[in-house]
């Protein structure tokens, strides 16, 4: 048998917690080739980066602990190998790519200065290694590459920060590069250029590539390999191909059933009297314009769909119509009443039929109320909904409408998982009978499955409650199941609005072509061509 | 950067005339300044004497006048009891309690940065456990008790040091150690608790996956970014230390300044001069300028383009 590059035998972790003993890997075996990229898809919680951790002796120990197994890199065994060798291996000849690279970067010093560390601890000198950096900037891509040198992280984007971070990997041209979720806090469009140039590199250099994500179209655009993981366990090994098309195990087959953006599109009910009319809300921040002037109405019991890149004003929007930021100017009509122009004390009584539901699940919960507590807090500020011996009743029929039980009513937000979490927050929003919901991103946090299912329960909710929403997203395969209109935005102004249909079957503008066509699709074949579309696309 | 140093130099103007005012009117405050001064014994004779002498017979805004105009004129008027000019007896004394505090500082910082870093590298540790008790008894140790006992053993009993005076090297030991414990305990905790946040941080995990070694991680990577909380509580420090060390030096005699601190602050201190107490110096500066923290922290340099 051949020698791998790196060739993971059994290897075990266990983390030694207040809640006993986890076993966050089991056994797993894998291996990497020189040239190859190797991907290792699961959701949270699956121990897919755990392996990675290993190989660059990142776990802590204690309380981790590795239990058996071995990582031999070219034959040799990293885990029984002494510190300083090991030290010497990192960065040189295995590198790695984090997932949030605002946090992985040294806040205190210059992109270039922690780009010439690396390659200053690998013995290259001084001259040497400045000259190496600015190459380095250029080939990846950073504008103006002198002067990226001297400039600190948080003075880049996301998707600079994210080149900044390959290129410090790329400094001491290395056998391995591992990224762990390298493009998962990125635009779609930014994902699709980074992936690119990891690719694009990878055939120059030759080097292995190890890229752990939970995002199956990643593994359709780059993989070459797919290990899918699953409780700490590899569930099931092959090409992209074989594993998309011919899933063997159960859990592969629910992770690509769930995966969104297949469903029959929606379309809309046809045009009464709007429940909002927005009309030219404009808002800006210093000399910085958020919104130029946004206009569209939203009918009763209907989805919208905001879609944009970070930056584009599309949360801007929804933080104007509730006043938690004041718009300039504009108006926008709530049943013929302008919320925007509203005296404070009115917007307040309206305030409940307008509920947000927020991303993050685990900060908009209060960590220190009990689910019940969470939930009745809206009939305390509104007594009007419901007397008090009612309440009890009610919040386990709200908890059983989001598919909970009414047992959890006395836990805390910790005891749950984050969809379970996120379910809790829309309970709370529908307590005070709503008309509208906003939706803030509110499922770009969770995983693909859980994703699903909490679509699903939005769906159910808008049937059975006439509920309209207006959902903010960034990713299009997820409101393309959901909406009725999507909008698209863009440095905050609308590029195209229509329905669900029009944009998805026949987008007008070339920006909402080259959303679209930045998106990844889960099946291999079908990503495969939206790349050629992308690549004969206009820039 | 011009309107910037501006704004800061009208801004302190501001707090220095607030200051001025209150430190006249409070002074008067007190009690009549002669009979707080001399002795209870003195004739009406000697008081009239003293008021006339002093200027005290004027209507109280008028003195405040002439106290202002001669601070414009840089003239911080006589000490009362040593009748030579004020400003020479403050900046006698200052120059002492100013080498005490820079150096006690100096070492205060050096010693807590150094080892409350390698305490927090491994937590619960041997050495992170004996760094740990040892400051706690160093920051809980009321001083002034340290102080005596120190003379007591160090000075009396085993006589190796010398009990007041100034002079050699010995001399400064004893001071310079009981001044040392307090901050040192204090300032180890705050240092040991802010490393322990950043070697949490995801840019340390970065910094090993470079290959980065350990001393590097903890001195060049970390300390850098956990130093906010530990020069707030460093420029607090110094400035309480001009208020312990006068306490102690009625422990630790160091005789000329004391003589020159006691007149500073008698009772009564008439001396005419806007006493710039140390403490409020270093307070005002934390918090009217927040541009030496920038030397720390990047991130608040341009305020103005953060969204």
């Amino acid at each position: 048998m051949a020698e791998h590059l790196l060739d993971v035998k059994n290897l075990s972790v266990q983390f030694h917690t207040a809640g006993g003993i986890v076993k966050a890997v089991r056994n797993i075996s894998w291996h990497l080739d020189r040239g190859e990229t190797l991907a290792i898809l699961g959701e949270s919680g699956s121990g897919k980066s755990v392996s990675a951790s290993a190989i660059m002796n990142l776990i802590d120990m204690p309380p981790g602990e590795i239990t058996s197994g071995e990582v031999l890199f070219e034959g040799r065994n990293l885990l029984t190998m002494p510190t300083s060798e090991r030290r010497a291996i990192n960065g040189r000849r295995i590198a790695m790519i984090f997932q949030d690279p605002l946090g992985h970067l040294n806040p205190v010093y210059t992109v270039g200065w922690q780009l010439i560390e690396t390659m200053r601890i690998h013995g290259i000198d001084k001259a040497a290694a400045e000259k190496r950096a600015l190459e380095l900037f250029t080939r990846v891509g950073l504008p103006q590459p002198e002067a990226a040198m001297h400039k600190y992280p948080h003075q880049f984007s996301g998707g600079q920060r994210q080149r900044v971070m390959i290129a410090m990997a790329l400094a001491m041209k290395p056998d391995i590069v591992i990224a762990d979720e390298p493009t998962t806090a990125l635009d779609v469009t930014v994902q699709a250029e980074v992936l690119a140039l990891l690719a694009e590199l990878q055939r120059e250099t030759g080097m292995g590539l190890l890229l752990i994500t939970h995002d199956l179209g990643v593994v359709a655009e780059v993989a070459d390999r797919v290990v899918v993981m699953n409780s700490g366990e590899i569930v099931e090994t092959g090409t992209p191909q074989e594993v998309y098309h011919n899933p063997q195990h159960p859990y592969t087959k629910k992770l690509i059933g769930a995966a969104p953006g297949k469903g029959a599109i929606h379309d809309p009910q046809g045009a009464g009297k709007p429940l909002l009319e927005v009309k030219q809300l404009v808002k800006t921040y210093g000399a910085f314009k958020a919104l130029k002037g946004v206009s569209f109405n939203l009918q009763p019991g209907e989805t919208l769909a905001v879609v944009g890149e970070s930056g584009s004003g599309k949360s801007t929007v929804a933080r104007c119509l509730l006043r938690l930021e004041e718009a300039d100017s504009g108006e926008a009509f709530w049943k013929g009443r302008d919320l925007i122009s509203m005296p404070r004390k009115e917007l307040y009584g309206l305030r409940r039929q307008i509920q947000m539901v927020f991303q993050d699940p685990t900060q908009s919960l209060n960590p220190r109320m009990s689910v019940y507590d969470l939930i009745s807090e809206a009939w305390v500020i509104h007594p009007e909904i419901l007397p008090k011996p009612k309440w009890k009743e009610r919040v386990h029929e709200l908890l059983a409408q989001v598919g909970l039980s009414p047992e959890h009513a006395k836990r805390y937000p910790h005891q749950f998982s984050g969809g379970q979490r996120q379910r809790i927050a829309i309970a709370r929003a529908l307590a005070l009978e709503p008309q509208l919901i906003i939706c803030d991103e509110a499922v770009s946090a969770l995983d693909v499955s859980i994703q699903a299912q909490v679509i699903a329960l939005l769906d159910k909710l808008r049937q059975e409650l006439k509920i309209a929403f207006i959902f903010i997203a960034h990713d299009l395969p997820v409101v393309r199941d959901f909406a009725d209109h999507v909008m698209v935005m863009k440095s905050g102004e609308i590029v195209e609005i229509g329905t669900a249909r029009e944009i998805f079957g026949n987008p007008k503008q070339d920006y909402t072509r080259r959303l679209l066509a930045a998106g990844l699709d889960p099946d291999p074949e079908v990503q495969h061509t939206r790349r050629q579309e992308r690549e004969a696309l206009p820039a | 950067m011009r309107k910037l140093i501006f704004g800061r130099i009208l801004s302190s103007f501001f707090s220095l005339a607030v200051l001025i005012v209150a430190v006249f009117f409070l002074s008067r405050l007190t009690g009549d300044p002669a009979a707080l001064f001399l002795p209870a014994e003195a004739t009406q004779q000697m008081l009239d004497n003293f008021r006339e002498q002093h200027g005290l017979n004027d209507p109280v805004i008028v003195q405040f006048g002439r106290y202002v105009w001669d601070l414009l004129h840089l003239d911080f008027g006589q000490s009362l009891r040593q009748a030579r000019p004020a400003i020479d007896v403050v900046i006698e004394g200052f120059a002492w309690t100013f080498q005490l505090a820079a150096i006690t500082t100096v070492l205060v910082t050096v010693a807590a940065i150094v080892i409350g870093s390698l305490a927090a590298y491994k937590p619960g540790g041997i050495f992170d456990r004996f760094a740990s008790l040892v400051s706690l008894i160093g920051a809980s140790a009321p001083d002034f008790w340290v102080a005596i006992v120190a003379i007591v053993i160090f000075a009396v009993n085993l006589a190796w040091l010398p009990t007041s005076g100034t002079g050699t090297v010995w001399h400064w030991i004893l001071p310079i150690s009981v001044l040392f414990i307090r901050p040192f305990g204090l300032i180890l905790q705050i240092v040991r608790g802010s490393m322990l946040q950043s070697f949490g941080s995801l840019y340390v995990k970065t910094a090993r996956a470079k290959g980065v070694g350990n001393l590097s991680i903890i001195f060049i990577h970390t300390l850098r970014n956990a130093m906010l909380p530990v020069i707030t509580v460093i420029g607090d420090q110094a400035a309480s230390h001009a208020e312990r060390r006068r306490r102690h030096r009625d422990h630790l005699r160091l005789p000329r300044r004391r003589q020159a601190d006691d007149r500073q602050h008698s009772p009564t201190r008439l001396q005419r001069h806007p006493r710039c107490d140390h403490g409020h110096c270093t307070g005002h500066l934390r918090h009217e300028h927040p541009d030496r923290y920038r030397l720390c922290d990047p991130r608040s340099a341009r305020p103005d383009l953060r969204p």
